[in-house]
Protein backbone atom coordinates (compact mmCIF):
# COMPACT_ATOMS: atom_id res chain seq x y z
CA UNK A 1 0.00 0.00 0.00
CA UNK A 2 2.78 2.41 1.01
CA UNK A 3 4.66 1.48 -2.16
CA UNK A 4 1.58 2.30 -4.24
CA UNK A 5 1.16 5.69 -2.58
CA UNK A 6 4.84 6.40 -3.13
CA UNK A 7 4.52 5.36 -6.80
CA UNK A 8 1.48 7.60 -7.34
CA UNK A 9 3.23 10.53 -5.62
CA UNK A 10 6.33 9.97 -7.74
CA UNK A 11 4.23 9.98 -10.89
CA UNK A 12 2.53 13.19 -9.81
CA UNK A 13 5.88 14.75 -9.05
CA UNK A 14 7.34 13.70 -12.39
CA UNK A 15 4.17 14.95 -14.11
CA UNK A 16 4.43 18.37 -12.46
CA UNK A 17 8.12 18.68 -13.28
CA UNK A 18 7.64 17.74 -16.91
CA UNK A 19 4.65 20.09 -17.11
CA UNK A 20 6.75 23.01 -15.87
CA UNK A 21 9.66 21.91 -18.09
CA UNK A 22 7.35 22.08 -21.14
CA UNK A 23 6.51 25.70 -20.38
CA UNK A 24 9.99 26.72 -19.30
CA UNK A 25 11.42 27.60 -22.70
CA UNK A 26 8.74 27.67 -25.35
CA UNK A 27 10.21 26.90 -28.78
CA UNK A 28 7.65 29.07 -30.63
CA UNK A 29 8.64 32.05 -28.53
CA UNK A 30 12.33 31.33 -29.01
CA UNK A 31 11.90 31.03 -32.75
CA UNK A 32 10.12 34.41 -32.91
CA UNK A 33 12.89 36.00 -30.85
CA UNK A 34 15.48 34.39 -33.10
CA UNK A 35 13.71 35.74 -36.18
CA UNK A 36 13.72 39.24 -34.75
CA UNK A 37 17.35 38.96 -33.73
CA UNK A 38 18.43 37.68 -37.13
CA UNK A 39 16.68 40.58 -38.91
CA UNK A 40 18.79 42.99 -36.85
CA UNK A 41 21.85 40.88 -37.55
CA UNK A 42 21.37 41.43 -41.27
CA UNK A 43 20.89 45.19 -41.19
CA UNK A 44 23.52 47.69 -42.27
CA UNK A 45 21.64 50.56 -40.74
CA UNK A 46 18.44 51.06 -38.82
CA UNK A 47 16.35 53.99 -37.76
CA UNK A 48 13.35 54.11 -35.46
CA UNK A 49 11.47 56.21 -32.98
CA UNK A 50 10.41 55.29 -29.48
CA UNK A 51 8.04 56.42 -26.78
CA UNK A 52 9.29 55.43 -23.36
CA UNK A 53 7.51 55.49 -20.05
CA UNK A 54 9.26 54.46 -16.87
CA UNK A 55 8.64 54.47 -13.17
CA UNK A 56 10.94 56.79 -11.27
CA UNK A 57 11.24 56.74 -7.49
CA UNK A 58 9.80 60.01 -6.27
CA UNK A 59 9.65 59.01 -2.65
CA UNK A 60 10.44 55.83 -0.80
CA UNK A 61 7.03 54.34 -1.49
CA UNK A 62 5.94 56.46 -4.39
CA UNK A 63 6.88 56.02 -8.03
CA UNK A 64 5.97 58.54 -10.67
CA UNK A 65 5.83 57.97 -14.43
CA UNK A 66 8.36 59.71 -16.59
CA UNK A 67 7.82 59.94 -20.33
CA UNK A 68 10.40 60.43 -23.03
CA UNK A 69 10.45 60.07 -26.77
CA UNK A 70 13.48 59.43 -28.88
CA UNK A 71 14.65 59.30 -32.44
CA UNK A 72 17.40 56.80 -33.18
CA UNK A 73 19.61 56.33 -36.26
CA UNK A 74 22.21 53.60 -36.18
CA UNK A 75 24.67 52.82 -38.96
CA UNK A 76 26.95 49.83 -38.81
CA UNK A 77 29.62 49.25 -37.79
CA UNK A 78 30.26 52.29 -35.64
CA UNK A 79 27.84 55.19 -35.73
CA UNK A 80 24.69 56.29 -34.02
CA UNK A 81 22.76 59.36 -33.10
CA UNK A 82 19.97 59.41 -30.54
CA UNK A 83 17.85 62.41 -29.73
CA UNK A 84 15.83 62.20 -26.55
CA UNK A 85 13.05 64.55 -25.63
CA UNK A 86 11.65 64.29 -22.14
CA UNK A 87 10.12 66.35 -19.40
CA UNK A 88 12.27 69.48 -19.25
CA UNK A 89 15.10 67.94 -21.23
CA UNK A 90 16.21 67.60 -24.79
CA UNK A 91 19.41 65.64 -25.19
CA UNK A 92 21.44 64.15 -27.99
CA UNK A 93 24.02 61.38 -27.92
CA UNK A 94 26.10 61.00 -31.06
CA UNK A 95 28.79 58.46 -31.83
CA UNK A 96 31.05 58.96 -34.83
CA UNK A 97 33.13 55.81 -34.54
CA UNK A 98 35.71 57.20 -32.13
CA UNK A 99 33.96 59.50 -29.65
CA UNK A 100 30.59 59.77 -28.00
CA UNK A 101 29.27 63.26 -27.52
CA UNK A 102 26.40 64.19 -25.25
CA UNK A 103 24.70 67.51 -25.79
CA UNK A 104 21.93 69.07 -23.75
CA UNK A 105 19.87 71.40 -25.94
CA UNK A 106 18.07 72.86 -22.96
CA UNK A 107 21.24 73.62 -20.97
CA UNK A 108 23.72 74.17 -23.83
CA UNK A 109 26.36 71.95 -22.24
CA UNK A 110 28.14 68.94 -23.68
CA UNK A 111 30.47 66.12 -22.78
CA UNK A 112 32.90 64.16 -24.93
CA UNK A 113 34.45 60.78 -24.23
CA UNK A 114 36.70 58.58 -26.36
CA UNK A 115 34.71 55.47 -27.20
CA UNK A 116 35.39 51.93 -28.45
CA UNK A 117 35.41 51.45 -32.21
CA UNK A 118 32.22 49.50 -32.70
CA UNK A 119 28.55 49.89 -31.87
CA UNK A 120 27.93 47.02 -29.53
CA UNK A 121 31.00 47.67 -27.40
CA UNK A 122 30.15 51.37 -27.33
CA UNK A 123 26.57 50.73 -26.23
CA UNK A 124 27.90 48.43 -23.51
CA UNK A 125 30.59 50.90 -22.51
CA UNK A 126 28.09 53.76 -22.31
CA UNK A 127 25.91 51.74 -19.97
CA UNK A 128 28.70 50.38 -17.80
CA UNK A 129 30.87 53.49 -17.61
CA UNK A 130 28.33 56.28 -17.79
CA UNK A 131 24.99 54.72 -16.87
CA UNK A 132 23.53 55.73 -20.23
CA UNK A 133 21.07 53.29 -21.67
CA UNK A 134 20.71 53.82 -25.41
CA UNK A 135 17.01 53.42 -26.09
CA UNK A 136 16.28 49.79 -25.45
CA UNK A 137 19.38 48.73 -27.25
CA UNK A 138 19.02 45.24 -25.83
CA UNK A 139 16.98 44.12 -28.80
CA UNK A 140 19.80 45.17 -31.12
CA UNK A 141 22.38 42.89 -29.54
CA UNK A 142 23.45 39.99 -31.77
CA UNK A 143 23.13 37.69 -28.80
CA UNK A 144 19.68 38.96 -27.80
CA UNK A 145 17.73 35.72 -28.16
CA UNK A 146 20.64 33.70 -26.76
CA UNK A 147 20.87 36.00 -23.73
CA UNK A 148 17.12 35.79 -23.14
CA UNK A 149 17.21 32.02 -23.29
CA UNK A 150 20.18 31.89 -20.92
CA UNK A 151 18.97 34.50 -18.44
CA UNK A 152 15.26 33.79 -18.25
CA UNK A 153 13.75 30.89 -16.36
CA UNK A 154 10.49 31.12 -18.20
CA UNK A 155 9.83 32.02 -21.83
CA UNK A 156 6.42 31.61 -23.36
CA UNK A 157 4.56 32.55 -26.50
CA UNK A 158 1.33 34.10 -25.21
CA UNK A 159 -0.53 34.37 -28.50
CA UNK A 160 -1.38 37.00 -31.05
CA UNK A 161 -2.67 40.40 -30.10
CA UNK A 162 -3.07 43.86 -31.60
CA UNK A 163 -0.79 46.59 -30.29
CA UNK A 164 -0.74 50.11 -31.73
CA UNK A 165 -2.87 48.86 -34.62
CA UNK A 166 -0.43 46.10 -35.54
CA UNK A 167 -0.85 42.37 -35.26
CA UNK A 168 1.83 41.16 -32.91
CA UNK A 169 3.20 38.04 -31.27
CA UNK A 170 3.11 38.38 -27.52
CA UNK A 171 6.01 36.80 -25.65
CA UNK A 172 6.51 36.71 -21.92
CA UNK A 173 9.78 35.93 -20.13
CA UNK A 174 10.67 36.00 -16.47
CA UNK A 175 13.19 35.13 -13.82
CA UNK A 176 13.26 36.03 -10.15
CA UNK A 177 14.49 39.58 -10.83
CA UNK A 178 12.54 40.69 -13.82
CA UNK A 179 9.65 39.99 -16.15
CA UNK A 180 9.90 40.93 -19.80
CA UNK A 181 7.04 41.14 -22.24
CA UNK A 182 7.68 41.66 -25.92
CA UNK A 183 5.22 42.32 -28.68
CA UNK A 184 6.84 41.45 -31.99
CA UNK A 185 5.24 42.37 -35.29
CA UNK A 186 3.48 39.58 -37.07
CA UNK A 187 4.76 40.49 -40.51
CA UNK A 188 7.80 39.72 -42.60
CA UNK A 189 10.22 41.69 -40.41
CA UNK A 190 9.48 40.46 -36.87
CA UNK A 191 10.25 43.84 -35.32
CA UNK A 192 9.65 44.84 -31.72
CA UNK A 193 6.46 46.91 -31.46
CA UNK A 194 6.49 47.18 -27.68
CA UNK A 195 8.59 45.97 -24.78
CA UNK A 196 7.60 46.09 -21.14
CA UNK A 197 10.10 45.27 -18.44
CA UNK A 198 9.04 44.95 -14.83
CA UNK A 199 11.92 45.04 -12.38
CA UNK A 200 11.16 43.02 -9.29
CA UNK A 201 14.36 43.18 -7.29
CA UNK A 202 13.84 46.62 -5.72
CA UNK A 203 11.57 47.19 -2.72
CA UNK A 204 8.80 48.06 -5.15
CA UNK A 205 8.33 46.63 -8.62
CA UNK A 206 8.75 49.23 -11.31
CA UNK A 207 8.23 49.24 -15.04
CA UNK A 208 9.99 50.40 -18.17
CA UNK A 209 7.84 50.42 -21.27
CA UNK A 210 8.95 51.21 -24.82
CA UNK A 211 6.86 51.57 -27.97
CA UNK A 212 8.78 51.37 -31.23
CA UNK A 213 7.62 52.86 -34.51
CA UNK A 214 8.71 54.40 -37.84
CA UNK A 215 11.30 51.75 -38.61
CA UNK A 216 13.77 52.38 -41.43
CA UNK A 217 16.20 49.82 -42.82
CA UNK A 218 19.47 50.06 -44.67
CA UNK A 219 19.16 53.76 -45.37
CA UNK A 220 22.36 55.57 -46.26
CA UNK A 221 22.58 58.11 -43.47
CA UNK A 222 24.88 61.07 -44.08
CA UNK A 223 28.00 60.93 -41.90
CA UNK A 224 27.48 64.49 -40.74
CA UNK A 225 24.47 63.51 -38.60
CA UNK A 226 26.77 61.42 -36.42
CA UNK A 227 29.29 64.23 -35.92
CA UNK A 228 29.07 66.73 -33.09
CA UNK A 229 30.15 70.35 -33.37
CA UNK A 230 29.78 72.34 -30.17
CA UNK A 231 27.15 75.03 -30.75
CA UNK A 232 28.16 78.62 -30.10
CA UNK A 233 28.16 79.48 -26.44
CA UNK A 234 28.04 75.85 -25.32
CA UNK A 235 30.31 74.64 -22.53
CA UNK A 236 32.08 71.33 -22.21
CA UNK A 237 31.68 69.73 -18.81
CA UNK A 238 33.37 66.69 -17.31
CA UNK A 239 31.76 63.33 -17.85
CA UNK A 240 32.09 61.37 -14.64
CA UNK A 241 32.99 57.77 -15.31
CA UNK A 242 31.57 55.12 -12.99
CA UNK A 243 34.69 52.95 -13.14
CA UNK B 1 -28.99 47.15 -81.04
CA UNK B 2 -28.20 50.35 -79.19
CA UNK B 3 -25.52 48.54 -77.23
CA UNK B 4 -23.68 47.35 -80.36
CA UNK B 5 -23.69 50.94 -81.73
CA UNK B 6 -22.18 52.18 -78.55
CA UNK B 7 -19.61 49.42 -78.67
CA UNK B 8 -18.67 50.38 -82.25
CA UNK B 9 -18.37 54.00 -81.18
CA UNK B 10 -16.09 52.91 -78.36
CA UNK B 11 -13.84 50.96 -80.70
CA UNK B 12 -13.62 53.94 -83.05
CA UNK B 13 -12.67 56.30 -80.26
CA UNK B 14 -10.14 53.80 -79.00
CA UNK B 15 -8.40 53.59 -82.39
CA UNK B 16 -8.43 57.39 -82.58
CA UNK B 17 -6.79 57.59 -79.16
CA UNK B 18 -4.11 55.09 -80.19
CA UNK B 19 -3.30 57.15 -83.23
CA UNK B 20 -2.88 60.24 -81.11
CA UNK B 21 -0.91 58.49 -78.32
CA UNK B 22 0.87 55.53 -79.86
CA UNK B 23 3.10 55.17 -76.82
CA UNK B 24 0.07 54.66 -74.61
CA UNK B 25 -1.16 51.87 -76.83
CA UNK B 26 2.24 50.29 -76.61
CA UNK B 27 2.25 50.48 -72.87
CA UNK B 28 -1.06 48.77 -72.73
CA UNK B 29 0.16 46.06 -74.99
CA UNK B 30 3.17 45.50 -72.76
CA UNK B 31 1.07 45.24 -69.72
CA UNK B 32 -1.38 42.97 -71.45
CA UNK B 33 1.50 40.80 -72.57
CA UNK B 34 2.76 40.64 -69.04
CA UNK B 35 -0.66 39.62 -67.92
CA UNK B 36 -0.69 36.86 -70.53
CA UNK B 37 -4.19 37.48 -71.76
CA UNK B 38 -3.88 40.66 -73.75
CA UNK B 39 -6.06 39.46 -76.58
CA UNK B 40 -9.02 38.78 -74.35
CA UNK B 41 -8.99 42.11 -72.51
CA UNK B 42 -11.08 44.79 -74.21
CA UNK B 43 -8.30 47.28 -73.66
CA UNK B 44 -9.30 49.67 -76.36
CA UNK B 45 -12.94 49.93 -75.55
CA UNK B 46 -12.71 50.62 -71.76
CA UNK B 47 -10.49 53.64 -71.39
CA UNK B 48 -11.20 55.19 -74.76
CA UNK B 49 -14.07 57.57 -73.85
CA UNK B 50 -12.03 59.37 -71.22
CA UNK B 51 -8.75 59.63 -73.09
CA UNK B 52 -9.53 62.34 -75.59
CA UNK B 53 -10.20 64.67 -72.67
CA UNK B 54 -6.79 63.90 -71.23
CA UNK B 55 -5.11 64.40 -74.55
CA UNK B 56 -6.63 67.82 -75.05
CA UNK B 57 -5.33 69.11 -71.69
CA UNK B 58 -1.62 69.04 -72.16
CA UNK B 59 -1.65 70.25 -75.75
CA UNK B 60 -3.11 73.60 -74.77
CA UNK B 61 -0.90 74.09 -71.73
CA UNK B 62 2.40 72.87 -73.08
CA UNK B 63 3.22 75.81 -75.36
CA UNK B 64 3.23 78.05 -72.31
CA UNK B 65 5.91 75.91 -70.80
CA UNK B 66 8.08 76.06 -73.88
CA UNK B 67 7.78 79.82 -74.21
CA UNK B 68 8.51 80.44 -70.51
CA UNK B 69 11.38 82.86 -70.32
CA UNK B 70 12.43 81.70 -66.89
CA UNK B 71 14.42 78.85 -68.32
CA UNK B 72 16.72 81.34 -69.95
CA UNK B 73 17.18 83.21 -66.71
CA UNK B 74 17.87 80.05 -64.85
CA UNK B 75 20.60 79.01 -67.23
CA UNK B 76 22.20 82.43 -66.87
CA UNK B 77 22.21 82.26 -63.12
CA UNK B 78 23.46 78.72 -63.28
CA UNK B 79 26.34 79.76 -65.51
CA UNK B 80 27.10 82.66 -63.19
CA UNK B 81 27.32 80.23 -60.31
CA UNK B 82 29.54 77.82 -62.17
CA UNK B 83 32.14 80.53 -62.62
CA UNK B 84 32.36 81.15 -58.88
CA UNK B 85 32.05 77.62 -57.60
CA UNK B 86 32.53 74.19 -59.08
CA UNK B 87 29.55 71.97 -59.75
CA UNK B 88 30.79 69.44 -57.27
CA UNK B 89 33.01 70.58 -54.45
CA UNK B 90 34.77 67.24 -54.38
CA UNK B 91 34.65 63.83 -55.89
CA UNK B 92 32.41 62.62 -53.07
CA UNK B 93 29.57 60.50 -54.34
CA UNK B 94 26.90 62.67 -52.77
CA UNK B 95 24.15 64.69 -54.39
CA UNK B 96 26.29 67.83 -54.58
CA UNK B 97 29.79 66.51 -53.95
CA UNK B 98 29.74 67.66 -50.34
CA UNK B 99 28.95 71.06 -48.87
CA UNK B 100 31.32 74.01 -48.61
CA UNK B 101 31.29 74.50 -44.86
CA UNK B 102 31.51 77.95 -43.39
CA UNK B 103 32.26 76.72 -39.89
CA UNK B 104 35.29 74.56 -39.36
CA UNK B 105 34.98 70.99 -38.27
CA UNK B 106 36.08 70.88 -34.69
CA UNK B 107 38.30 68.37 -33.00
CA UNK B 108 36.62 67.51 -29.75
CA UNK B 109 38.76 66.56 -26.82
CA UNK B 110 37.55 63.99 -24.39
CA UNK B 111 37.02 65.30 -20.86
CA UNK B 112 36.25 62.58 -18.37
CA UNK B 113 37.13 61.75 -14.82
CA UNK B 114 36.48 58.75 -12.66
CA UNK B 115 34.32 58.75 -9.58
CA UNK B 116 36.60 56.09 -8.10
CA UNK B 117 39.44 58.55 -7.72
CA UNK B 118 37.37 60.79 -5.51
CA UNK B 119 37.57 61.00 -1.79
CA UNK B 120 33.80 61.04 -1.55
CA UNK B 121 31.73 59.57 1.20
CA UNK B 122 31.62 60.60 4.78
CA UNK B 123 34.57 58.66 6.06
CA UNK B 124 37.00 60.52 8.18
CA UNK B 125 40.55 60.19 7.12
CA UNK B 126 42.45 58.55 9.92
CA UNK B 127 45.81 59.87 8.97
CA UNK B 128 47.43 61.68 11.83
CA UNK B 129 49.17 64.89 11.07
CA UNK B 130 48.68 66.96 8.03
CA UNK B 131 49.63 65.29 4.82
CA UNK B 132 48.59 68.05 2.54
CA UNK B 133 51.96 69.63 2.25
CA UNK B 134 54.04 68.40 -0.65
CA UNK B 135 57.15 70.28 0.21
CA UNK B 136 59.30 68.62 -2.38
CA UNK B 137 56.82 69.05 -5.16
CA UNK B 138 57.14 72.11 -7.30
CA UNK B 139 53.66 71.69 -8.73
CA UNK B 140 50.24 71.41 -7.19
CA UNK B 141 49.97 67.88 -5.85
CA UNK B 142 48.68 65.06 -8.02
CA UNK B 143 45.64 64.55 -5.90
CA UNK B 144 44.61 68.13 -6.31
CA UNK B 145 41.25 67.78 -7.96
CA UNK B 146 40.24 71.33 -8.53
CA UNK B 147 40.72 73.45 -11.59
CA UNK B 148 42.80 76.43 -10.81
CA UNK B 149 44.35 78.39 -13.57
CA UNK B 150 47.30 79.56 -11.64
CA UNK B 151 50.33 80.48 -13.64
CA UNK B 152 52.61 80.28 -10.64
CA UNK B 153 53.76 76.90 -9.44
CA UNK B 154 53.24 76.47 -5.76
CA UNK B 155 54.72 73.95 -3.38
CA UNK B 156 51.61 73.09 -1.45
CA UNK B 157 48.67 70.85 -2.02
CA UNK B 158 45.78 73.22 -1.61
CA UNK B 159 43.38 70.42 -0.78
CA UNK B 160 43.03 69.27 2.76
CA UNK B 161 42.83 65.49 2.63
CA UNK B 162 41.67 65.28 6.24
CA UNK B 163 38.50 67.11 5.43
CA UNK B 164 35.21 65.32 5.06
CA UNK B 165 33.28 66.01 1.87
CA UNK B 166 29.97 66.50 3.69
CA UNK B 167 28.20 66.12 7.00
CA UNK B 168 25.11 63.85 6.90
CA UNK B 169 21.72 65.54 7.14
CA UNK B 170 19.71 65.44 10.36
CA UNK B 171 16.72 63.82 8.64
CA UNK B 172 16.43 60.87 6.24
CA UNK B 173 16.12 61.40 2.52
CA UNK B 174 12.59 60.88 1.17
CA UNK B 175 13.68 58.66 -1.68
CA UNK B 176 16.30 56.02 -2.39
CA UNK B 177 19.64 57.37 -3.64
CA UNK B 178 20.64 57.42 -7.28
CA UNK B 179 23.42 54.85 -7.54
CA UNK B 180 26.33 55.66 -9.75
CA UNK B 181 29.70 53.95 -9.77
CA UNK B 182 29.20 52.37 -6.38
CA UNK B 183 28.04 55.61 -4.73
CA UNK B 184 24.54 56.66 -3.82
CA UNK B 185 23.74 60.31 -4.58
CA UNK B 186 21.01 61.79 -2.39
CA UNK B 187 19.35 65.18 -2.37
CA UNK B 188 16.10 66.52 -0.95
CA UNK B 189 15.19 68.90 -3.74
CA UNK B 190 14.53 68.16 -7.39
CA UNK B 191 17.28 68.79 -9.92
CA UNK B 192 16.99 72.11 -11.70
CA UNK B 193 19.91 72.90 -13.95
CA UNK B 194 21.41 76.37 -14.09
CA UNK B 195 24.88 77.16 -15.37
CA UNK B 196 27.74 77.26 -12.90
CA UNK B 197 28.93 80.85 -12.59
CA UNK B 198 31.65 81.24 -9.95
CA UNK B 199 31.03 83.86 -7.36
CA UNK B 200 33.67 86.25 -6.00
CA UNK B 201 33.38 87.39 -2.44
CA UNK B 202 35.28 90.60 -3.04
CA UNK B 203 38.94 91.62 -3.30
CA UNK B 204 39.96 90.16 0.03
CA UNK B 205 38.65 86.71 -0.73
CA UNK B 206 40.78 84.36 -2.88
CA UNK B 207 40.16 80.90 -4.33
CA UNK B 208 42.22 77.84 -3.44
CA UNK B 209 45.67 77.90 -4.96
CA UNK B 210 45.86 81.69 -5.09
CA UNK B 211 49.30 83.04 -4.21
CA UNK B 212 49.97 86.21 -2.26
CA UNK B 213 53.36 87.61 -1.43
CA UNK B 214 52.32 89.14 1.86
CA UNK B 215 49.51 88.79 4.33
CA UNK B 216 47.47 91.55 5.89
CA UNK B 217 48.39 92.50 9.43
CA UNK B 218 44.99 91.24 10.53
CA UNK B 219 46.00 87.64 9.68
CA UNK B 220 46.20 85.26 12.60
CA UNK B 221 47.89 81.91 13.01
CA UNK B 222 45.64 78.88 13.43
CA UNK B 223 47.02 75.45 14.20
CA UNK B 224 45.20 72.29 13.19
CA UNK B 225 46.70 68.80 13.44
CA UNK B 226 50.22 70.17 13.77
CA UNK B 227 49.86 72.26 10.65
CA UNK B 228 50.09 76.00 10.87
CA UNK B 229 47.66 78.08 8.87
CA UNK B 230 47.28 81.78 8.48
CA UNK B 231 43.72 82.99 8.57
CA UNK B 232 42.53 86.30 7.31
CA UNK B 233 38.92 87.34 6.66
CA UNK B 234 37.50 83.96 5.68
CA UNK B 235 40.58 82.72 3.82
CA UNK B 236 43.16 80.17 5.01
CA UNK B 237 46.76 80.33 3.80
CA UNK B 238 49.86 78.24 4.25
CA UNK B 239 53.35 79.56 3.81
CA UNK B 240 55.03 78.71 0.55
CA UNK B 241 58.57 79.95 0.04
CA UNK B 242 58.47 83.69 -0.15
CA UNK B 243 54.71 83.97 0.04
CA UNK B 244 51.43 82.33 1.02
CA UNK B 245 49.03 80.07 -0.85
CA UNK B 246 45.30 79.86 -0.26
CA UNK B 247 44.24 76.37 0.82
CA UNK B 248 41.03 74.59 1.68
CA UNK B 249 39.89 75.57 5.16
CA UNK B 250 40.92 72.81 7.57
CA UNK B 251 37.90 71.33 9.32
CA UNK B 252 38.24 71.75 13.05
CA UNK B 253 40.03 75.09 12.79
CA UNK B 254 38.64 77.63 15.22
CA UNK B 255 38.57 81.32 14.50
CA UNK B 256 37.12 84.18 16.44
CA UNK B 257 35.82 86.30 13.61
CA UNK B 258 34.28 85.50 10.26
CA UNK B 259 33.45 88.03 7.54
CA UNK B 260 30.21 89.89 8.04
CA UNK B 261 29.11 88.82 4.54
CA UNK B 262 28.86 85.20 5.75
CA UNK B 263 25.35 83.85 5.19
CA UNK B 264 23.40 81.67 7.52
CA UNK B 265 22.74 78.18 6.24
CA UNK B 266 20.09 76.05 7.87
CA UNK B 267 21.45 72.68 8.87
CA UNK B 268 18.53 71.62 11.07
CA UNK B 269 15.71 73.45 12.85
CA UNK B 270 18.06 74.09 15.75
CA UNK B 271 21.46 74.45 14.09
CA UNK B 272 22.64 77.03 11.62
CA UNK B 273 26.02 77.21 9.92
CA UNK B 274 27.67 80.25 8.42
CA UNK B 275 28.83 80.09 4.83
CA UNK B 276 31.47 82.28 3.31
CA UNK B 277 33.82 81.62 0.39
CA UNK B 278 33.17 77.87 0.22
CA UNK B 279 33.80 77.39 3.93
CA UNK B 280 31.19 76.39 6.49
CA UNK B 281 31.49 77.58 10.08
CA UNK B 282 29.55 76.56 13.15
CA UNK B 283 29.28 78.96 16.03
CA UNK B 284 30.95 77.63 19.13
CA UNK B 285 32.03 79.10 22.44
CA UNK B 286 33.94 82.22 21.69
CA UNK B 287 34.28 81.68 17.99
CA UNK B 288 33.50 79.76 14.86
CA UNK B 289 34.69 76.28 13.95
CA UNK B 290 35.21 75.13 10.37
CA UNK B 291 32.83 72.22 9.72
CA UNK B 292 32.13 69.92 6.77
CA UNK B 293 29.54 71.08 4.21
CA UNK B 294 26.14 70.12 5.64
CA UNK B 295 24.39 67.78 3.19
CA UNK B 296 20.86 68.86 2.43
CA UNK B 297 21.59 72.54 3.11
CA UNK B 298 21.39 75.05 0.29
CA UNK B 299 23.74 77.83 -0.73
CA UNK B 300 23.32 80.50 -3.36
CA UNK B 301 26.93 80.94 -4.49
CA UNK B 302 29.86 78.70 -5.32
CA UNK B 303 33.45 79.82 -5.78
CA UNK B 304 35.74 79.35 -8.74
CA UNK B 305 37.70 76.13 -8.88
CA UNK B 306 34.68 73.85 -9.22
CA UNK B 307 33.79 71.80 -12.25
CA UNK B 308 30.50 70.70 -13.67
CA UNK B 309 30.28 66.94 -13.88
CA UNK B 310 27.66 64.82 -15.58
CA UNK B 311 26.49 62.07 -13.25
CA UNK B 312 23.96 59.94 -15.08
CA UNK B 313 21.24 62.31 -16.20
CA UNK B 314 22.19 65.14 -13.88
CA UNK B 315 24.94 67.72 -13.79
CA UNK B 316 26.52 68.49 -10.43
CA UNK B 317 29.11 71.09 -9.54
CA UNK B 318 32.01 69.41 -7.84
CA UNK B 319 34.25 71.46 -5.60
CA UNK B 320 36.97 69.47 -4.01
CA UNK B 321 35.18 66.26 -3.13
CA UNK B 322 31.83 67.87 -2.42
CA UNK B 323 29.00 67.58 -4.93
CA UNK B 324 26.46 70.36 -5.30
CA UNK B 325 23.16 69.76 -7.07
CA UNK B 326 21.71 72.74 -8.96
CA UNK B 327 18.21 73.37 -7.58
CA UNK B 328 15.69 76.15 -7.55
CA UNK B 329 14.19 77.46 -4.34
CA UNK B 330 11.41 80.05 -4.47
CA UNK B 331 12.36 80.84 -8.06
CA UNK B 332 16.01 81.45 -7.18
CA UNK B 333 18.92 79.40 -8.48
CA UNK B 334 20.64 77.63 -5.59
CA UNK B 335 22.83 74.60 -4.89
CA UNK B 336 22.06 71.78 -2.52
CA UNK B 337 24.96 69.96 -0.89
CA UNK B 338 24.60 66.33 -1.93
CA UNK B 339 25.22 63.27 0.16
CA UNK B 340 27.44 60.90 -1.79
CA UNK B 341 27.70 57.71 0.15
CA UNK B 342 29.45 54.46 -0.80
CA UNK B 343 26.90 51.80 -1.77
CA UNK B 344 26.33 49.32 1.04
Amino acid sequence: MVKRIFFVLSLLLIGTTSYSQDYLKDTVAIQILDKMSSVFGDLKSVGFKTQVSKDVAFANNFFIKEFTSSQVKIAGPNKFVVKIIGESKEDKYSYNGSQVAYYSFSNNIYTIADAPDNLIETIDWLYNDYGVEVTSADVLYPSFSKDIVEDMDFIQYLGETTVNGQRTFHIGCSNNLVTIQLWISNDIYFLPVKTLITYLEEPYANQHEVDFFDWEFNQEYPNSIFEFSPPPGSRQITWLNQN
Amino acid sequence: MKFSKLKLMGVFLGILAMLIFPEMAEAQRMRAAAGGRGGARPATSRPAPSRPTTSSRPTTSRPTTTSRPNTGNRSTSASKQTTSRPKNSSSKATINGGSDRVTNKTTNNSKVSSIKGNNVGNTTNNRVGNNNINSGNKNIGNNNKINIDNSRNVNVNVRNTNNRSYRPPYRPYPRPPYFYGGFGFSCFRPYYYHPYRPFYWGPIWHPWGFFVATLAVTAIVVSVENQQYHYDQGVFYVQDGDGYVVVEAPQGAKVTVIPSEAKEVEVSPTVNNYYYGNTYYEKSDGGYTVVPPPAGAIVDALPEGGEEVKVGDQTYVKIGDTYYLPVQVDGKDMYEIAQVEPEK
